[in-house]
């Protein structure tokens, strides 16, 4: 088992943490793995706007079918 | 200013890819809420008015679900470090900070309700939040490492997503709608106690008293029959309110009596085995049962 990142300190304590005076190059794996967490977030976001745009879509529609009283 | 950028201290989640993120939201479960909330919602009188708002309302389902996931991992990553069936979730790994599985889970969860509130409106949502609240905070922080009876009570919630979808498509949650929750919160204790038979040492290892472990197999066994006749024999009356008719009342019949004869034969060998197959059985009982109801409804044999 990996002990998570922080595990000493208790839980929500941001990763970053205190400023240690370090830098931390990205490797390539690194920064391929961070591009393809950026890509799905992006795609999260359309995604969540599209269904909202949906909804609100079938909503008027299904309100449009109600005849007048 | 020093730089580190040596590949064997890498932690984990540096290179975490969004699966690792997926995984947060226990698929499997996500699948089982939408194919109940599918279920309550086709059971519900009349036709579905708008499938587009329908399927919505499943999604908002699902991301709700996946988000009380979410927030399970989180409360319980250092139990799931600790057991080999847990061991391997994103967090325990190393892969997600447990702050960023928090985050995640409160968004998606606030997202999910919002949603749901637009798509199957307030009772619906209220109903969701509900459930997101009732298993992160009654569930995982207060009964699962407290009692026995954690996941019987605990089991509320995962029976509320047929009523939520039965409340978006109807606006209401009468009486028929508990019906149904009442079937997968009979159905939970005997489900996850033949779980808990075949975990018993990883449960040990992270101290969550489940039957077993606290009472012994026998006890258990005894526990799990005594349920099952309750649910066996509970089942066929959903037909009598006018969610499920005739062909639901017979499979739940033929269905039970094979569950009851698990139960049975779990009580007889006394061994892993049977509960093996009787936590395999239980899976299907749930599925075969709400596919019937779904099949009965579509194929206009209902009533």
């Amino acid at each position: 088992m990996v002990d998570r990142p922080n595990a000493d300190q208790p839980m929500g304590t941001p990763r970053e943490g205190s400023p240690t005076g370090e830098v931390h190059a990205p490797s390539p794996a690194e920064r391929a793995a961070q591009k393809k967490r950026n890509v799905a977030i992006a795609l999260a976001v359309v995604g969540f706007v599209i269904l909202v745009y949906m909804t609100t879509f079938f909503r008027l529609s299904q309100n449009l079918q109600v005849p007048p009283s | 200013m020093s730089e580190t950028a040596s590949a064997s201290e890498t932690p984990a989640h540096l290179t975490a890819l969004p699966g690792d993120y997926a995984a947060l939201l226990k698929p499997r479960v996500m699948s089982l809420s939408i194919f109940t909330a599918l279920a309550g919602m086709v059971a519900a009188p009349g036709a579905v008015d708008s499938w587009g708002l329908a399927i919505l309302s499943m999604i908002a389902i699902a991301l709700g679900a996946g988000a009380s996931a979410a927030l399970n991992m989180w409360w319980d990553a250092d139990i799931d470090g600790r057991m080999v069936r847990t061991a391997q979730r994103p967090i325990p790994q190393g892969k997600v900070p447990a702050a960023e599985a928090f985050a995640m889970g409160l968004v998606l969860s606030a997202l999910s309700v919002w949603l749901l509130a637009l798509s199957g409106g307030y009772l619906a949502a209220l109903l969701l939040a509900v459930t997101i609240g009732f298993y992160v905070v009654v569930y995982s922080m207060f009964l699962k490492r407290r009692t026995p009876q954690n996941i019987v009570i605990g089991g509320a919630a995962g029976a509320l997503p047929p009523v939520v979808g039965y409340a978006a498509v109807t606006g209401t949650a009468p009486w028929e709608a508990w019906a149904l929750f009442t079937l997968i919160f009979l159905w939970t204790p005997p489900h996850f106690w033949a779980l808990s038979l075949l975990k018993k040492a990883d449960y040990e290892a992270a101290g969550v008293p489940m039957l077993p472990n606290v009472s012994g197999d026998k006890v258990t066994y005894d526990q799990i029959l005594a349920y099952s006749v309750v649910l066996v024999v509970s089942a066929p009356f959903v037909a009598w309110f006018s969610i499920a008719g005739w062909p639901f009342a017979i499979a739940s019949i033929v269905l039970g009596a094979e569950f009851l004869r698990k139960a049975w034969l779990l009580r007889k060998n006394a061994d892993n085995q049977s509960a093996g197959k009787l936590f395999a059985f239980s899976i299907f009982y749930l599925f075969a049962l709400f596919l019937v109801l779904i099949i009965e409804h579509w194929a206009g044999l209902h009533g």
